[in-house]
């Protein structure tokens, strides 16, 4: 290489090293102002996470300085017009190397006077050049600012992050409809399919109403008014006929001669499937935690099952269970709603049999027993008033065997078995619209939650977490299993089921979402209360929560000021989710009234056993005053006072 | 001609001049600079500077002939150029007879032109740029090198007739020759008012000086230096986007393309006079004014503001350097 371009490429080298830092500083320039701009917007617009923006300011800053240095690469004309300038020159090195290739004497000797001046010059003062000075002010001032205001709290990006979080709620609670409607829209065949694609499409309704909510109160109204449709959609009849069956079979087990139709029947009126499904609801999802919540419920139902007289049922939800936790709980599903198609049927089938049975067994007994039965058959045909082919049947057994006719007794406990055959009926689409109910009602209690948890700040109506990780605890099936019940509905034991359960979600909502559909957990009609007491209900097996509407469906809107029919318009325990006959029983603590509590077989330990029922226009004057003047006194929160004047009427 | 003994001419030429010339180095260094381009030189200062020892000195120190011709209004062309005049052979006959003027020479001192008319003044543009004379008979052509030193008072404006922009032009540089330093003044003094005064020998003939002159214009210009000449001349251009603030405002006319040839041959005289072998940056700063202050025609604002054409090519250079 000749000296020339030894001394160029020195040069270059010098120069390119100074450029380099000269670009960097600009680049950081860039960064820094950048930042400080990022950091001023962000405190209006936010962004999450808060570095992100800072980095892609460091990374254009840095892209900046890559461009810059890369496109200011010299050539080596580029260096000897800076050398000859920067080292003094005069001109040598630009002229030498345009003239590198001629001759002449004159460009030999400037050649050589060239050559010999580089030895005399160090290349690498070349590039000792000072930084840019606006760009290192710039930098300066920019990093101070973004450091400042980084270090500074910015309310706007918790904002932000909390809105999220309620999106992330809200397309939770979106996921898990869903999968629900994607599970009830497998089943869309069969005599139901109709109502099952209409099942379908309320629930992607609703699916779609919870992501596009902008709040949660908008996301629990249109939940809420899913509730609504859903329960006008019900059948009223298929609850009905097994609370007659349940409640039928309670009477007749209090006489001997039919204590084990009456048992048959208690079972057959019982939907293991419906039962396992709301307690199940909260598990829907393909999530892992989903699956193994389904696999537990489904394990603990089917340990249950074994003891019992079913154990068909227990070997197929026990391979249910084993689908579930091996991840697969579409299968799952699949497999426990089969299982419950079949128990189903299998109890309508002992129940008839235990019927038929009864029925020849009529012409053994004892004019004392077969009073005694008659009695008890007039009295179940009272409480199967749901279920009009089963009252009748028992009623027409009643009267001719108190009248001494076998032949016609027999004939009318016939009719009774059929009809508690087609109990069993397929009431998969039942134990689906539950299944929807609890798993909208499930999401509407994560939503109402999320919103107190946001800001409640010690409202009492805040819902508030779970006290233990005892799952037993959680009877809403939202994370756990309800042990007792899930004994009640598989072990066969017939006392323990008529123990009334909590409706599945029925838990006080919190008014404070200001909604009135918000208001409340409407009870849907699936939900049974077993052979209910008192206890929070409506008497007759039907209670569901409090001031619901019936298990039976009928809840809604009737006889309630402003109530739309079939419960649609405001739900719950406000609005026109009052009890609905006046004549409806309701528990009173320390009244005692001609309600008597129904459904209970003798011996039965279920919770409130006993409790004094009266009708509800008894008390409701008292009630109206009661709130009325409490609210006048300001003894209720002033949020719920207009709530309060809404439900009873003031103006009215 | 080699460039040693170029060097060596040059040095013998400028220390020869300044056994007369005394503080006038520069001025000198520049007069041989044009003389070695082969260009004419315009000189302008009050009476009394030296500057027909000047050009007295050098002839002697390039073993040129001399002439000095003093302009004055009556003079007429032919005064200069020479005429024809009636002679008489020995047979007695009568005929024309050309007579050459003092403008064939090699070394002319043009004394005070712009006191001659202007008919006179254009008797020497086609000398000046052609080296030749149009007579009644023919061209003649003038002697080889021939160089034109004119002289002007840049005091006295009355009886004066300014010089044609034409003929302006045809000079590659006017020179100002500034009052000398009192201590230059001492020594003029005590050269001058004594006894005899040193003798200039002659160390160059007419033929080395065009041979040094060849040998410059062989001195190597790279492109950007080029650039940078051109951008000089056409900065002086008010109605050109590069020209700076001065120029826009006290600028008439610009500089011709006969300028920017004058700035880059005087670039590489410069150059090589100074031991160098390629014409640097400060080449063409160093000649631009005294190649251009006389391409430069300023308007009446520059007059009344008093701002004179140094003053707007100093602005034309910093202009360009930044540029």
């Amino acid at each position: 290489m000749s000296p020339l371009l030894a001394f160029l490429a020195a040069a270059s080298r010098s120069v390119r090293r100074d450029r380099a830092r000269e670009w960097a500083v600009r680049g950081l320039a860039v960064a820094a102002a950048g930042s400080a701009l990022v950091q001023v917007v962000s405190r209006r617009w936010p962004a999450d996470p808060p570095w992100a923006p800072l980095v892609a300011m460091l990374a254009g800053g840095l892209g900046v300085a890559l461009v810059g240095f890369w496109r200011s690469r010299p050539s080596l004309v580029e260096v000897a017009m800076l050398a000859d300038v920067g080292l003094g020159g005069r001109e040598r090195l630009f002229t030498a190397l345009e003239l590198a290739g001629g001759g002449g004497e004159l460009v030999q000797r400037q050649r050589a006077d060239t050559e010999g001046w580089l030895a005399s010059v160090d290349p690498r003062r070349l590039g000792r050049r000072r930084l840019p000075r606006r760009a290192v002010v710039v930098a300066l001032v920019g990093a101070v600012v973004a450091g400042g205001l980084a270090l500074a709290p910015n309310g706007a990006v918790d904002r932000l992050r909390a809105g999220r979080a309620r999106e992330a709620t809200r397309e939770a609670g979106a996921d898990a409809l869903a999968a629900l409607a994607a599970e009830v829209a497998k089943g869309v065949v069969g005599p139901d399919a109709a109502r099952r694609r209409a099942l379908v499409t309320e629930l992607r309704r609703a699916e779609g109403a919870v992501r596009q909510a902008p709040t949660h109160a908008a996301a629990v109204a249109a939940l809420s008014r899913t509730q609504a449709t859903l329960r006008g959609s019900a059948d009223p009849t298929r609850a009905g006929g097994r609370d007659a069956a349940a409640g039928a079979g309670a009477e007749l087990a209090r006489a001997g001669a039919s204590a084990e139709a009456g048992t048959a029947l208690i079972a057959a009126g019982t939907s293991a499937g419906e039962g396992l499904a709301e307690m199940t609801a909260g598990s829907s999802g393909a999530s892992p935690e989903a699956s193994a919540e389904l696999a537990a419920a489904l394990a603990q139902a089917a340990a249950e099952a074994s003891g019992g007289p079913e154990p068909a049922l227990a070997d197929q939800l026990g391979r249910a269970a084993d689908e579930a936790a091996a991840g697969r709980p579409e299968a799952a599903r699949a497999e426990m709603s089969d299982a419950f198609r079949r128990a189903d049927e299998a109890r309508g089938e002992r129940a008839a049999a235990s019927l038929s049975a009864l029925a020849a067994s009529l012409a053994g007994l004892a004019p004392p027993a077969q009073a005694e039965l008659a009695q008890a058959l007039d009295q179940a045909a009272a409480a199967a008033a749901g279920d009009p082919a089963l009252a009748a049947a028992l009623a027409q057994a009643a009267e001719q065997l108190g009248q001494g006719r076998i032949a016609d007794a027999q004939a009318a406990l016939g009719a009774a078995a059929t009809a508690a055959r087609n109990l069993g009926a397929d009431d998969d689409l039942a134990a689906q619209m539950a299944a929807a109910g609890a798993g909208i009602q499930a999401v509407k209690d994560a939503l109402l939650a999320d919103a107190s948890m946001a800001g409640s700040g010690g409202d009492p109506c805040a819902t508030p977490p779970p006290a233990s990780d005892d799952p037993s605890l959680d009877h809403t099936g939202r994370g756990g299993i309800d042990h007792r019940r899930m004994h009640e509905m598989f072990s066969g034991d017939a006392k323990v089921q008529t123990t009334p359960r909590p409706a599945a979600g029925a838990r006080q909502a919190c008014p404070q979402l200001k909604s009135p559909a918000a208001a409340g957990t409407a009870g849907l009609p699936g939900e049974q209360g077993r052979g209910g007491s008192g206890g929070q209900g409506s008497g007759t097996s039907g209670g569901s929560g409090q001031a619901r509407g019936r298990g039976s469906g009928q809840g809604g809107g009737q006889g309630h000021r402003g109530g739309g029919a079939a419960g649609g318009g405001a739900e719950g325990a406000l609005g026109d989710r009052r009890p609905g006959a006046p004549t409806e029983q309701v528990y009173v603590p320390g009244r005692t009234g001609p309600g008597r509590a129904q459904g209970l077989p003798s011996g039965a330990t279920g919770e409130g056993a006993g409790a004094p029922l009266v009708a509800y226009e008894q008390v409701y004057a008292e009630y109206r005053a009661q709130a009325l003047t409490q609210a006048d006194r300001q003894l209720v929160p002033e949020r719920l006072q207009g709530l309060l004047r809404d439900y009873f009427g003031e103006d009215e | 001609m080699d460039p040693d003994r170029f060097i060596e001419l040059a040095a013998a030429i400028e220390a020869e001049m300044a056994k007369v010339m005394v503080g006038q180095a520069e001025l000198t260094r520049l007069v041989l600079t044009a003389l070695v381009g082969g260009g004419h030189v315009l000189l302008e200062g009050v009476p009394g500077l030296g500057k027909t020892v000047l050009v007295r000195s050098l002839a002697s120190a390039l073993d040129l002939a001399f002439a000095r011709v003093q302009f004055t209004p009556d003079l007429m062309p032919g005064d200069v150029t020479g005429s024809a005049i009636v002679t008489e052979d020995d047979s007695g006959r009568r005929r024309f007879e050309f007579q050459p003027g003092p403008l064939f020479t090699n070394l002319l001192l043009a004394d005070e032109i712009n006191r001659a008319t202007p008919k006179t003044q254009s008797a020497l543009l086609e000398a000046m740029a052609e080296h030749q004379v149009t007579t009644s008979d023919g061209t003649r052509l003038l002697p080889s090198p021939f160089f034109v030193l004119a002289t002007q008072n840049p005091i006295e404006h009355e009886g004066t007739y300014p010089l044609p922009e034409a003929q302006l032009d045809r000079f590659v540089f006017k020179l100002v020759v500034a009052f000398p330093e009192p201590e230059d003044l001492v020594a003029i003094a005590r050269r001058t008012t004594g006894g005899a005064g040193p003798a200039i020998s002659a160390v160059a003939t007419g033929a080395e000086l065009e041979a040094m002159g060849r040998l410059a214009r062989e001195v190597p210009v790279a492109s950007h230096v080029y650039d940078r000449a051109a951008r000089l001349v056409t900065a002086t251009h008010p109605q050109r986007p590069e020209a700076p603030e001065e120029v826009c405002r006290y600028v008439r006319y610009g500089a011709s393309p006969r300028g920017m040839q004058a700035v880059v041959v005087a670039a590489r005289v410069r150059a090589l006079l100074q031991g160098r072998f390629n014409v640097a940056f400060e080449d063409l700063a160093a000649v631009a004014a005294p190649a251009l202050r006389h391409r430069l025609f300023l308007n009446f604002e520059a007059d009344a503001a008093g701002v004179d054409a140094d003053q707007v090519l100093a602005a034309v250079l910093a202009a360009v350097e930044s540029s």
